[in-house]
């Protein structure tokens, strides 16, 4: 199946997408899955949300679904 | 006394040109620490009733703590702290560079100001002495010819220097302190303070070194703790990009300031604002302050366009937030520009970004016009538009001086309307950090004893950064975004942190950036004062200044029915990560009186100042 991946900031440099923009995943795959499938190190994932919801590493994911892997963001001063 | 304090204060009157040393119990080191802790207490005792911001009666205090004897990494750091112009009430900022050993090493742990000289002066201190210099030459310049020339004068370019710029001498409410031309004592108006009382600066340069109560242990833990928190930055990036690699992030989640916080998502300004596009496009490299591991400030260089042609210190994360999403400003050079301009005449870039932004929000409104602004047409995303007004306000001149009192007294100036649309608390801007994005802010917030500030209290950063202290029951998973439960304990807590890290006085980034757990400072804290704290007991220390700085608050008039957002606030967004959602902020506000022990009023239970010795 297909997801849309959205990866920014220090993430950016680990997309990795088809042609039409979207990543494909084995059917069934979980949020871990694809963080693995795009070589994105797992203790760097602080907050996923998947179609605008926050979700876990855990997290089943569906045929089109947009999912948004961020970095931790610590710090503002 | 091995204990990392000099258990001395320099008391400077410039009334009468008077200059004195004081002893400080130790007891008061135990109970309030340092820095903005020790501060309040001074207030307290010294400053028995409300007093008027710009009265040579209200104290201008500077002052240091445990930390900033030994080369503690993120310990280059120091606390102001004084009755703001902005909340007319207590107010503490921090700054960094080196300024901070810089006076810790001349023998004193504060230096506590007061009156006002005849004429303007700097104030020239190198171990026991202590010199009030004519500043009259000096009256005019910014922040960094200000360091150029006592450095000139004096022949010692050692010398750490705070000053401020025109905008602290014309006493503009939201004037900051200078270091060394690339830290900035920036939030509450301090600098206005430093202007009211004629002091153009104060230029550091101490040989002496407190002793400590086990060398060997601080020694050793130093070396670990630099190479660990090194090791962490450099990991997670932090170090490469510094705070600008938060913006996609943050705009990801809500949480950075839209067109005035009007706006919902902008991704494609967070991308061009933020890193990795930052540190391409501006060259930047890490400036650290002294015996910093990580180096968060900028230093950047600009070589085209000609107008923007720039080599120094760089926009961080808040600024790109309040001069650049804010003002739907997408290019960094333009913000590195307002943000130079804002540094070198004196005030705050967070500050002055809000202001921008609720002036073009008034403008686009019809609440003012060009015939308000002198002909300025406030538009939205308008470069030019935003660095004239950034230099205006700044200078107190044209349009701009509508802002010399601050957010509130413009708005007051404008009308109802604006006084609605204004995003403050306790009359200081936000910082560029959303309320809505992460409802522990909004406690946070509300409470904050100098306004709105996201610093004296990081909890966002246990939603958004992975930062937890496990130690005193902030943990992983125990808050998730949009869900009540938690919210005002994770604030209460992270407040309690900030005023124990603004009094040790110590970099917040060791901790939510870096590596440093609560209990590896615990370590540190002991080797160094001898004093065999636990982390309860130094967090009930923060929890005990958090609420001393309360009360001053109480003194000056605030209560439970100042506890309040802004109407912005309680508007949901359209679309993006917090869609539809709304801050449950009355049963935020109940729950966080209770964990705190504070009555309906806001004010401390009696039980509650027993417990923390306040009673």
């Amino acid at each position: 199946m297909k997801v849309i991946a959205k990866l920014m900031s220090i993430f950016a440099k680990y997309q990795k997408c088809d042609e039409d923009g979207k990543t494909t995943i084995k059917d069934g795959a979980i949020v871990l899955d694809l963080v693995r499938e795009l070589g994105i190190p797992e203790k760097q994932v602080r907050i996923i949300a998947v179609n605008g919801k926050q979700s876990e590493l855990d997290t089943v994911l569906s045929e089109g679904d947009t999912v948004f892997i961020f970095p931790p963001a610590a710090g503002g001063g | 006394m091995k204990n990392g304090y000099w258990q001395k204060l320099l008391r400077v009157d410039l009334t009468s040109g008077k200059v004195a040393t004081e002893d400080t119990p130790e007891e008061d080191l135990k109970k309030y620490i340092g820095g903005a802790g020790l501060g309040a207490e001074i207030l307290r005792k010294e400053l028995p009733g409300k007093v008027e911001p710009y009265s040579p009666e209200n104290l201008l205090i500077f002052g240091t703590g445990p930390f900033q004897g030994p080369a503690v990494p993120g310990g280059a750091k120091f606390s102001v702290i004084s009755i703001s112009p902005v909340t007319k009430s207590f107010a503490d900022t921090a700054g960094g560079a080196d300024w901070g050993p810089g006076f810790k090493d001349c023998g004193y742990d504060a230096l506590v100001i007061k009156g006002k000289a005849e004429k303007p002066v700097y104030l020239h201190i190198v171990n026991d002495k202590v010199e009030i210099k004519d500043a009259s030459g000096l009256w005019g310049k910014d922040t960094y010819e200000t360091v150029d020339v006592i450095h000139e004068q004096t022949g010692d370019k050692k010398l750490s220097i705070a000053a401020i710029g025109p905008a602290g001498e014309r006493k503009v409410a939201i004037a900051c302190v200078a270091m060394d031309k690339h830290s900035f004592a920036g939030r509450s108006g301090l600098g206005a303070i430093m202007g009211s009382k004629n002091l153009k600066a104060i230029a550091v340069g101490g040989t002496k070194k407190v002793e400590v109560s086990d060398p060997e242990k601080t020694k050793e833990l130093i070396k670990r703790y630099q190479q660990e928190i090194h090791q962490a930055v450099v990991e997670n990036e932090f170090r490469k990009h510094g705070t600008p690699i938060l913006c996609e992030t943050a705009e990801g989640l809500g949480d950075m300031p839209i067109k005035y916080w009007e706006g919902d998502v902008w991704p494609e300004g967070a991308k061009k604002l933020g890193a990795p596009n930052y540190t391409d496009v501006l060259g930047a490299q890490p400036w650290p302050c002294k015996y910093c591991p990580i180096g968060c400030h900028r230093r950047i260089k600009i070589t085209e366009p000609k107008e923007y042609v720039y080599e120094g210190v760089g926009p961080e994360y808040e600024t790109l937030g309040m001069m650049g999403t804010n003002l739907l400003i997408d290019d960094p050079k333009v913000v590195a520009i307002g943000n130079d301009i804002a540094n070198r005449f004196g005030v705050d870039t967070i500050s002055v970004g809000a202001m921008v932004g609720f002036a073009m929000d008034c403008f686009e409104k019809g609440l003012i016009s060009t015939k308000d602004t002198d002909g300025l047409e406030l538009k939205w995303g308008d470069a030019k538009a935003f660095l004239t007004l950034v230099e205006q306000i700044a200078k107190k001149e044209g349009f701009g001086a509508i802002f010399a009192e601050g957010i509130l007294g413009a708005a007051k100036k404008i009308g109802p309307q604006a006084v609605e649309n204004a995003v403050h608390c306790k009359g200081l801007d936000f910082p560029a950090h959303d309320a809505r994005a992460c409802i522990s802010l909004a406690p946070t917030y509300a409470t904050g004893t100098r306004g709105a500030c996201h610093f004296r209290g990081p909890c966002e950063d246990v939603e958004m950064g992975g930062f937890f202290m496990p130690e005193v029951g902030v943990k992983e998973g125990m808050v998730k975004f949009f869900e009540r439960e938690n919210q005002s304990l994770v604030a209460a807590k992270c407040q309690d942190l900030g005023g124990l890290i603004n009094s040790l006085v110590l970099c917040m980034f060791m901790v939510d950036g870096g590596s440093w757990a609560l209990t590896d400072l615990k370590e540190l804290f002991n080797a160094i004062t001898g004093w065999d704290y636990s982390v309860d007991e130094l967090i009930l220390a923060g929890e005990r200044i958090f609420n001393l700085q309360r009360l001053l608050n109480i003194r000056d008039g605030y209560d439970g029915k100042t506890d309040v957002l802004p109407k912005k606030m309680f508007k949901p967004a359209k679309e993006g990560f917090r869609a539809n959602k709304v801050i449950p902020f009355k049963e935020l506000m109940g729950d966080y009186y209770s964990i705190r022990g504070w009555d309906k009023n806001g004010e401390p239970k009696k039980e509650t100042l027993t417990r923390l010795g306040l009673a």
